[in-house]
């Protein structure tokens, strides 16, 4: 567990980062990004639209979020979700030995392999520690005005 | 308690995400509403010259020698069996718009832009084929086809094949 304040900042800095440039290149281009998804060949074609339209948002929102401190929890929660979920999508196209690009940042997307389930393990992890932490803060508890100890 | 701030925040983010991607989708989505993108997620505004085919059109185009046939699939499976005088290139092997260019500059694939080209991948679902046509379409090729049921339509159909040696 990383109890460091500014270790968990970093990590805020460096997935919510990540994930706002990874979300402004497919904002900008969502057919690109929809023939990406579609060449996972895992969802159904009609939904791949409005995952492409609607996805990008998500991490640019969650992203952001993570930077400026908002909803801290709700986002890095929203981004563990998210990476778990491309790790299983990646990793299910290398057993099916579909040979595409990630999709991930589009026009400078990279091939989908091995490395591209490391790094997300890797941003996975930094996003886990960022919601444990935040789960572990310690609250102040509220006065108890007829409390009799002394 | 923590929980429910927990959902009621994700669900916050998530509907603006969906009010924004509706927001600034606004006319794609009604370009899909209104039948487009039912073979793939090609623009047609940007991509005008590329078009999906079904399997007669191509044996038609075959049959009268009226297109180039272009096989996007991987160089093995090229030699396993391809459309007759179809040209080899992989995807694989032009990624970028550099490499595209500096492959339609080589021997058989220097082809005039006028010319009708139409490109196959495996079968149906299959992406190369899209990718690659999008990548000559910007090299100035005009007229690119997409064979929608790929290679494995073709030889299901019992039309004529080869193996390079």
């Amino acid at each position: 567990m990383i109890r460091s304040k500014r270790l968990i900042f970093l990590f805020r800095l460096i997935v919510g980062g990540v994930f706002v440039w990874a979300g402004v290149l497919k904002v900008a281009d969502p057919l690109e990004f929809a023939q990406s998804i579609k060449n996972y060949q895992f969802f159904p074609h009609e939904m791949v639209f409005f995952i492409a339209i609607i996805l990008p948002w998500v991490e640019v929102l969650s992203g952001g979020f993570l930077i400026l401190g908002i909803f801290k929890r709700s986002s890095a929660l929203i981004i563990s979700v998210l990476l778990a979920m491309f790790i299983g999508l990646v990793g299910l196209a290398l057993l099916r030995g579909i040979d595409t690009s990630c999709g991930c940042f589009g026009s400078f997307s990279r091939k989908a392999d091995l490395s591209l389930i490391l790094l997300d393990a890797l941003l996975l992890f930094f996003s886990v520690s960022i919601l444990r932490s935040q789960a572990l803060k310690p609250r102040t508890a509220p006065a108890d005005k007829t409390s009799t100890s002394p | 308690m923590e929980a429910k701030r927990l959902v009621r925040e994700t669900g916050v983010i998530l509907a603006v995400s969906i009010l924004l991607g509706a927001a600034a989708n606004f006319s794609l989505m009604r370009r899909f509403f209104g039948g487009e993108f039912r073979e793939a997620y090609v623009d047609r505004e940007k991509y005008a010259g590329l078009r999906f085919i079904t399997l007669a059109e191509a044996g038609d185009l075959f049959a009268r020698g009226l297109a180039v046939f272009i096989d996007s699939r991987m160089r093995g499976d090229f030699v396993s069996g391809h459309i007759p005088g179809a040209l080899s290139l992989p995807l694989d092997e032009v990624k970028h718009p550099a490499n595209v260019r500096e492959k339609l500059k080589q021997g058989p694939l220097s082809l005039s832009p006028e010319r009708t080209l139409v490109v196959y991948c495996e079968g149906e679902g299959c992406q190369t084929s899209i990718a690659l046509a999008k990548l000559i379409h910007g090299q100035g090729f005009r007229d690119v086809r997409i064979i929608m049921g790929g290679f494995a339509e073709w030889s299901a159909a019992g039309l004529p094949a080869e193996e390079s040696p």
